[in-house]
């Protein structure tokens, strides 16, 4: 009973506080302005938000416990339809709690609370704030109640509603600037960030069309399978085979991933992130960190037990493809926005490019993890664990990285990292948190990042031991990408608090009154919470190992057993969690590679940067490369013009020229016949008298001569 | 329950008009109210009929008829209006829109002249559509089919846009008129090839029969001609054109009633003949398929013009052709989802489309007659108007089939459709029929960014919000939108009933 | 001998006599005058709506007489009622009546008034008499009645050019057509030997079993061509967009509405009477004729200025409309659906009747306003005369076919016996009917949009509305339509007796 409602508790109230929000907006609105009333009652709005999270982390940590208890599972299945004559429209309605759910919920649900407190300050000088609460709060139980559903249709109800509010977020100030023709931006690719309204659009276009491939998956099985539910869609496995038969299983599965591929913004839909932190600095961090993105880590780890056992346990072959896909997607991602992330000149653009980078971490680990066999009847979890693990402890740092860099932009008005620095000693507060969240975006140990990043090299590592070469690829791949994260951060960080005051920082302390104002303890407060979560996680990954493991219902539903995890904490070094000796030098020595050139070129200002560009026509060409983002984004502004020339054109020459106008003629054609016809009546009466003898005699004739 | 509650609904409609236009020579304000309470009144008295509807099926009223002594043969043309589980929800969509567009016309018209006719006018259009949606005699059906036609053109071509209304109502009269006398001839086939010891020469919905002895290839013949008949209608490509020129150039409250319901009394028609009169026979077959590709070229086609519009009327014109495009795939798809599904979405297009087509009146009254309908010329009133704003974002996004809008409940319904049928020609249509959501979010969400995104102009410094008149209507369908697509069981409860059945025996 | 049974051509004749009597008496024009005239000619078509009524109750069977001068059988004059001859005798004098109320007002302005009133009548009587005419030569006799009086009527203002014009080709084209009359009866009485309608179908049947040869042919030619030319079909309609224009509006309403009926009745009643019962199928002949009838009446009337001349043509039309209807009784296929057909085609004439005639008493009351029958100089009118634009626009959408009006249900009645038919001829031929009935839509549709929805012209600036003596006709039968639009079925029962009778059954 508690189990169930905790488990709607958990989003039902962010939600119900969403809908209160603009209600006590609109009655404060009404008051007198400046009225102490008003005052309160927006102190109120404000703290509720706050206070609605925290209930919905409350409510998640119960369900924490639980799952520790081993109880979970559906509750409060609902029809939501109505059947279709003995059919029932399977489309319940009801919540799934297990491992996976509240895993997601829980850090959802945490550090949006935390968000929510540093937006109370963040945010203070904004006119607009019914909207944001309103949003915010849709926003964290759109993502609860997208991860605590258990089918498929309820997730993808949650998946939309999370999709519109990072639109509206990410539009939020939308009156910056101008909807203005796209051919601006692609030119000046530095200041797309402040089109907020196209930001958003532009998000939700492209996360639509995974959407689009979602939905189709999403409905082939139903069609297939009769039902949308997880469960019953893993306990009976027979409509894998008949897609497998109607051979379009790989295309099913394909296009369930292409709802991950929108939301969690992998090649080929990666190009809406970078501009997604158009919005609020909080919205950055909720939707990097907590929510949005990480919806389309949970798709794929939500239907990962159902294709793996479909290839491992039906021996339906087909399906690695879809899991050399995942990781072959995953794993391009990772180094191309890896590349990129070395050359934006933007702070948060920075950290945008390593979120897009570590999702695809994320899916090379699930990728890589579905194609490890099983060992005598038990599935392997490398993979599996390696992707979830990943997701929480970036959920962790990444809020923490945006929240202090939206600390550090709040305070020197700017974002381009080029007119930062020098603001260790200024922002003791935001520099160490800010540094421990880098360290560990790196994979630095003892950090979260490392142990998480570290799981997925030892997946593809197993995966290579085990004879598939691919394992090796994407190790290798995994292995440039992270000496490229390591390069990156160190060069944002560097840029930002290193070195000496710019021109800019400067005049930014003059304007404050001779030095930075004090960041607010409501703005540093939960970048320590976050900091000490970042250093705690690593060295609780036991736990959530055991946490993990913890998966009733899905044990129940499969063959396979799920204890091949081992709480052991001397094991837990050992090979099978695939923290393996040579993968672990290895990544000491990856780590290096990365480091050591971007401390002496950013930290200790070695060589000036600037130089170097304008030298080398070699690094100037590839720095430009990267920082236009492989020119995909030009690219696909230039596929969307002439999209919209093509159409513009086809409305021109073919609705009107052709369809509309052939209407017309036809008309006009029968007005003419008959104008032209008119002219043989001329009243003429022995006229009249000749087609009256001619109609006489050819009805004669006719009649006489055609026999009929 | 009770008895000749459909014939008061329906009789009402028909009588007040005389009423409303004698009252409008006095005074335009009570003619108005008189107007809006008489649409009121009807759809109380048919809301009646729910209990009926609910634990018996259906509920019909009978108000005599009479019989053509044709030969040897005769056509029994009885006055019967049927309220069941799939007409209610329909005529509930009707009457919602047409009460929302009454209030809303209240401010929208308020500088024209001679208003007593306008409203009287409005209400047979009404008495119209809700006579075509509970006729249930085929012959009384064509009657009130035709009568959606006559006030309309009226109303079209007195206060339309000038000065092209005259010749862009004309154009309406004459497509749908053709589009008719396809229905016509279609209508005197089923009679002349229906079983007459069955029916007894009645051309009645119910227990209608066709004579076992006529050819497939008639009955397929039969069915194409509705559907023809229909479809120019429902606007299906390439039967459109009359569609983005009435709808431009119509008053913006007629607008919102042609694109929001009229068009989908159609569509209602087609799964009432064809599907459930006519069956697998009319509709089975290569046909199907033939249809779910004029549906899905329909759908995209239309979206893609909309993206190619650059004003507000016509943009939302253009996406009422793909959005039909959805409800004809869901029909063509002939299976129990997708006929589910298209009558689900004929109510949350109703609530969507209404609502946005309102919006672009509010926005032709605010910022003026003909630059509030250049979606270039606007930009940045969603601060100026934020009710509106709000109410067109729910609109678009209801449209765009996002969840829990009720546009995502009955679009993905009309997609399993076309899945339902288990083959890879299928899944190809509703990939693309899936993609063209997309496309209908492009413009969509390109129409709000153009129009209340963006910094303020400074020519727009004193817009507002409109009178309550003209957004209270607006708001209520906004939230019943929400409350449709959260709780779709409300409708559905309706339409499966009646829908289920049909499809038990066949595929 | 009951001359009871002839009462209803008496009537009208002797009410003519009187009126002539009266107008010699009178000598000189006033208005009382005017009004006795017009009481005494409604009074005699209402007596003929009496009578009728009467009749209907002894309906049983078909009621004939003969009146014989002792010589032999089939020499006399033989007068018939039945339910084709009641069917049309009702139309003819519901439209009779009202354009004699509607003249009132309409000619006040002319002379001979007393011979207006005497001409109608005598239109009258010869149309009731051709339709109860049971043999040829009464028939040719009332043929010739019916004609001197409508092309007097057609030149009535003989002052000025145009009628005079009209009525001479009238006259001359009409001419040629009695001739074709005259030679065929000549020649079916030729080679029967009797001039007794029904007989004469006998004898054919019994005395040409093995089939139709050449002189039969040449019948059929010469009645189709005879008739045709009154009824104005295809390519013999030329006269009919002078004639009808030229006459006075009430006139013109007579002329579209009843007289090109007597035409199309002829041709049908004696082609039926004399050739079915032999099974030929030379209807399918007529129903091509009807479909060019049709196509060539819409593309003459589609960019017509002139408000008349435009409704002429859509007489035009209509002719192909009825004619459509009427063709499958000649055609041999099954009697059921040939049935409902012809009943079509019945029912067809009285609903184009009543729209065509108020379309005309419409066209009038705005032509005695304005004095123009140009329709861009009417432009904006609606709003000046919106009581009589009304009536118009019901009539016109009525003969649009808009349901639930009149014109709608005689069309369903010809849809759905062609839909039945199951021949392929009228299944193309039925496309092509509602076709053309769409794009009639369109000029009645322009006609409208040009009354109703422009500005008012500034020549317009100062023009009332009809007056009420005017409107009282137009909204009688703006009342007759509504009521066959609610009831239509009690109507179609007398229409199928009607064609029971001329389908022979």
């Amino acid at each position: 009973m508690l189990l169930e409602s905790a488990a709607i508790m958990n989003w039902a109230i962010p939600f119900a506080g969403a809908l209160i929000t603009p209600i006590i907006g609109f009655i404060a609105g009404k008051l007198k302005e400046g009225s102490q009333t008003q005052k309160v009652l927006r102190i109120i709005r404000n703290w509720m938000a706050v206070f609605t999270s925290f209930v919905a982390f409350l409510f998640t940590m119960l369900l924490v416990v639980d799952v520790f208890n081993g109880q979970g599972g559906e509750a409060f299945v609902t029809n939501w339809f109505w059947n279709i004559g003995d059919k029932p429209f399977a489309a319940g309605f009801g919540v799934l709690v297990d491992p996976l759910t509240v895993l997601i919920a829980s850090f959802a649900s945490g550090i949006g609370t935390l968000i929510m407190i540093y937006g109370i300050n963040y945010m203070k000088d904004d006119k607009h704030l019914d909207r944001y609460w309103f949003l915010m709060q849709m926003f964290i139980g759109g993502m609860i109640f997208l991860v605590m559903s258990n089918n498929f249709l309820q997730s993808f109800v949650g998946w939309e509603i999370v999709g519109f509010c990072s639109y509206a977020l990410i539009g939020y100030f939308f009156d910056k600037k101008g909807p203005q023709d796209p051919k601006e931006f692609t030119i000046k690719e530095e200041t797309e960030g402040d089109y907020n309204a196209h930001a958003g659009f532009k998000a939700f276009i492209t996360t639509r069309i995974g959407d689009v491939m979602l939905l189709t998956g999403i409905l082939i099985i139903f069609a297939v399978a009769g039902t949308f539910r997880y469960t019953e869609l893993l306990s009976d496995l027979t409509w894998l085979s008949d897609l497998h038969d109607k051979k379009i299983l790989v295309l099913t599965a394909v296009l369930i991933f292409g709802g991950p591929i929108g939301k969690s913004a992998q090649f080929p839909l990666q190009f809406w992130l970078p501009e997604a932190m158009a919005g609020p600095t909080t919205v950055s961090a909720l939707i990097h960190a907590a929510a949005m993105v990480k919806a389309g880590i949970f798709m794929v780890v939500r239907t990962y037990p159902m294709f793996y056992l479909g290839l491992h346990d039906l021996h339906i072959e087909n399906l690695q493809y879809y899991f050399l896909i995942v990781a072959a997607v995953g794993g391009f991602t990772a180094l191309m926005s890896a590349t990129m992330g070395t050359s934006a000149t933007e702070l948060k653009k920075v950290l945008a490019f390593s979120t897009v980078s570590q999702l695809g971490y994320m899916f090379m680990g699930l990728g890589v993890g579905g194609l490890i066999e099983p060992v005598g009847g038990v599935m392997d979890y490398n993979g599996y664990f390696a992707g979830s693990f990943h997701m929480l402890s970036h959920a962790i740092f990444k809020a923490l990285l945006f929240l202090s860099a939206g600390a550090v932009i709040h305070a020197v008005h700017t974002k381009y990292i080029d007119e930062m620095g020098g603001l260790r000693k200024d922002m003791p507060k935001v520099f160490w948190p800010m540094l421990i969240g880098g360290l560990s975006l790196s994979g630095v140990v003892p950090l979260g990042g490392f142990f998480s990043k570290e799981s997925i090299f030892g997946a593809c590592w197993h995966l290579g031991e085990e004879g598939n070469n691919a394992g090796w690829i994407f190790f290798a791949v995994a292995a440039v990408a992270a000496a490229l994260t390591f390069f990156y951060t160190i060069r944002f960080l560097g840029h930002t608090f290193g070195g000496k005051k710019t021109e800019h920082v400067e005049k930014a302390e003059k304007e404050q009154g001779g030095h930075l104002h004090k960041t607010s303890p409501l703005l540093w407060v939960p970048l320590v919470i976050l900091a000490v979560g970042t250093i705690v996680i690593g060295f609780l990954a036991p736990v959530v190992e055991l946490f993990m493991s913890k998966n009733d219902w899905f044990a129940a539903a499969t063959n396979f057993t799920v204890e091949a995890f081992h709480i052991d904490y001397a094991h837990f070094f050992g090979h099978t969690f695939g923290f393996s000796p040579p993968t672990f030098w290895i990544t000491i020595g990856i780590l290096l590679t990365g480091c050591l050139p971007a401390y002496f070129l950013f930290v200790r200002k070695q060589w000036d940067t600037k130089e170097i560009l304008k030298k080398s026509k070699i690094v100037n060409g590839i720095y430009t490369f990267f920082h236009r983002r492989w020119y995909m984004n030009h690219a696909i502004y230039w596929c969307l013009r002439k999209f919209k020339v093509f159409a513009e054109w086809l409305y021109e020459n073919f609705d009107l020229k052709v369809i509309d106008r052939s209407n017309y003629i036809i008309a006009s054609g029968t007005m003419k016949s008959g104008e032209v016809f008119r002219k043989t009546h001329t009243g003429i009466l022995s006229v009249n008298f000749l087609y009256m003898l001619l109609g006489a005699i050819i009805l004669i004739a006719v009649l006489l001569f055609i026999p009929f | 329950m009770f008895q000749y509650t459909l014939v008061i609904a329906i009789f009402t409609l028909l009588i007040s008009p005389i009423l409303v236009f004698v009252l409008g020579k006095w005074n335009e304000h009570v003619a108005k109210w008189t107007a809006f309470l008489a649409v009121l009144t009807s759809a109380i008295f048919a809301l009646l009929t729910i209990g009926d509807v609910l634990y018996l099926g259906a509920y019909t009223d009978t108000l005599g008829g009479f019989t053509l002594d044709l030969g040897a043969k005769a056509l029994s043309i009885n006055f019967i209006l049927v309220a069941d589980s799939l007409s209610l929800p329909i005529a509930g969509a009707i009457y919602v829109l047409a009460l929302a567009v009454i209030m809303y016309s209240f401010g929208y018209m308020k500088e024209q002249k001679n208003l007593g006719l306008y409203y009287a006018l409005l209400v047979l259009y009404v008495a119209g559509m809700i006579g075509v949606v509970f006729a249930g005699d085929l012959a009384y059906f064509y009657v009130f089919w035709e009568l959606m036609l006559i006030p309309s053109y009226f109303i079209i071509a007195n206060w339309g846009s000038k000065p092209n209304s005259v010749k862009i109502a004309f154009k309406y009269f004459i497509f749908t008129h053709v589009g008719a006398m396809a229905i016509l001839i279609g209508i005197g086939g089923l009679w002349a090839f229906s079983d007459f010891g069955i029916t007894g020469g009645a051309l009645t919905m119910a227990g209608f029969a066709l004579s076992s002895s006529v050819a497939s290839s008639t009955i397929r013949l039969l069915t194409l001609l509705f559907i023809v008949g229909f479809s120019v209608k429902m606007a299906i490509f390439p039967l459109h054109t009359w569609l983005p020129d009435t709808h431009g150039e119509a008053p913006t409250p007629i607008s919102a009633i042609l694109s929001g319901v009229m068009i989908q009394t159609a569509a209602y028609a087609v799964l009432r003949i064809c599907t459930d009169i006519i069956g697998i026979d009319g509709m089975g077959g290569w046909m199907r398929w033939v249809l779910i590709g004029f549906a899905v070229f329909t759908m995209i086609y239309g979206g893609v013009m909309a993206i190619a519009q650059k004003d507000t009327k016509r943009l939302f014109a253009y996406s009422s052709i793909s959005q039909m495009g959805y409800i004809f795939f869901g029909l063509a798809t002939f299976t129990a989802y997708g006929a589910i599904g298209s009558m689900f979405h004929i109510i949350s297009h109703s609530l969507a489309k209404g609502s946005l087509f309102m919006v672009a009146g509010i926005l032709m009254t605010q910022v003026g007659h003909h630059k509030g309908r250049e979606i270039k010329k606007l930009g940045g009133l969603g601060l100026k108007m934020p009710i509106t704003a709000i109410v067109a974002t729910v609109a678009a996004l209801s449209l765009a089939g996002t969840p829990p809008l009720a546009g995502f409940m009955s679009e993905w319904i009309i997609f399993s459709g076309g899945l339902a049928a288990n083959d890879t020609l299928g899944i190809i249509a509703v990939i693309f029929a899936i993609l063209s959501t997309a496309l209908t979010a492009t413009y969509v969400l390109l129409f709000l960014k153009d129009v209340f995104l963006g910094p303020v102009k400074e020519e727009y410094k004193d817009v507002k919000d409109p009178s309550p008149y003209m957004w209270i209507p607006l708001v209520t369908m906004a939230i019943l939108s929400f409350v449709i697509g959260i709780f779709p069981k409300s409708a559905l409860i309706f339409i499966t009933n009646y829908v289920a059945p049909l499809f038990t025996g066949g595929s | 001998m009951n001359v009871f049974w002839i009462l209803p051509i008496i009537i009208p004749l002797a009410g003519a006599a009187l009126i002539g009597i009266l107008g010699k008496i009178a000598k000189k024009e006033s208005a009382s005058w005017n009004l006795v005239y017009a009481v005494i000619a409604n009074i005699c078509l209402l007596a003929v709506l009496g009578i009728l009524i009467t009749f209907y109750t002894s309906l049983g069977s078909i009621l004939s007489t003969e009146l014989s001068w002792n010589i032999g059988p089939d020499v006399g004059a033989t007068f018939k009622m039945d339910h084709l001859t009641w069917w049309l005798v009702l139309v003819f004098a519901i439209l009779g009546s009202v354009v004699s109320i509607y003249s009132i007002k309409y000619i006040d302005q002319d002379d001979r008034i007393d011979r207006y009133y005497l001409l109608l009548l005598i239109l009258v009587a010869g149309m009731i008499g051709v339709v109860m005419s049971g043999d040829m030569l009464t028939l040719f006799i009332f043929w010739e009645t019916m004609s001197i009086a409508s092309y007097v009527l057609v030149a009535f203002r003989k002052e000025q050019p145009e009628p005079i014009e009209a009525g001479i080709k009238y006259l001359f084209m009409s001419a040629f057509g009695s001739v074709m009359i005259l030679f065929g009866m000549s020649l079916a009485y030729g080679i029967t030997g009797t001039l007794n309608i029904a007989s004469v179908g006998t004898i054919i049947a019994t005395k040409f079993a093995s089939g139709l040869s050449g002189v039969h042919y040449i019948i059929i030619a010469s009645l189709i061509i005879g008739f045709g030319v009154k009824a104005a079909i295809v390519p013999l309609h030329t006269w009919l967009p002078d004639a009808h224009p030229a006459a006075p509006s009430g006139i013109s309403a007579m002329l579209s509405g009843v007289v090109i009926m007597t035409g199309m009745y002829g041709m049908i009643y004696t082609l039926t009477s004399f050739f079915r019962p032999t099974g030929t199928n030379i209807g399918f002949i007529l129903l091509w004729i009807a479909v060019i009838t049709m196509i060539v009446g819409n593309l003459l009337a589609l960019r017509q200025n002139d408000l008349k001349r435009l409704l002429a043509f859509s007489t035009v039309l209509n002719v192909g409309f009825i004619l459509f209807g009427l063709s499958m009784a000649l055609t041999g296929l099954d009697q059921d659906v040939a049935l409902i057909s012809v009943q079509g085609g019945w029912f067809h004439i009285f609903t184009h009747a009543l729209g065509k005639g108020l379309a005309f008493l419409a066209a009038g009351a705005i032509i005695y306003r304005i004095e123009d029958r140009g329709l861009d100089r009417m432009e904006g009118i609606g709003r000046k005369m919106p009581w009589t634009i009304t009536a118009l626009t019901i009539a016109l959408l009525s003969l649009a076919g808009v349901p639930p009006l009149p014109g709608f249900w005689s069309k369903l009645n010809i849809v759905l016996a062609a839909v039945s038919s199951g021949n392929w001829q009228y299944y193309v031929g039925i496309v092509l009917f509602l076709l053309s009935s769409v794009i009639s839509v369109v000029y009645y549709l322009i006609v409208l949009q040009k009354l109703w929805f422009s500005e008012p012209q500034e020549h317009l600036k100062d023009v009332k509305e009809t007056p009420i003596e005017i409107l009282i006709p137009l909204y009688v039968l703006v009342i007759v339509m509504l009521i066959v639009s609610i009831i239509p079925g009690r109507f179609e029962i007398l229409v199928k007796q009607a064609a029971e009778v001329a389908m022979l059954l």
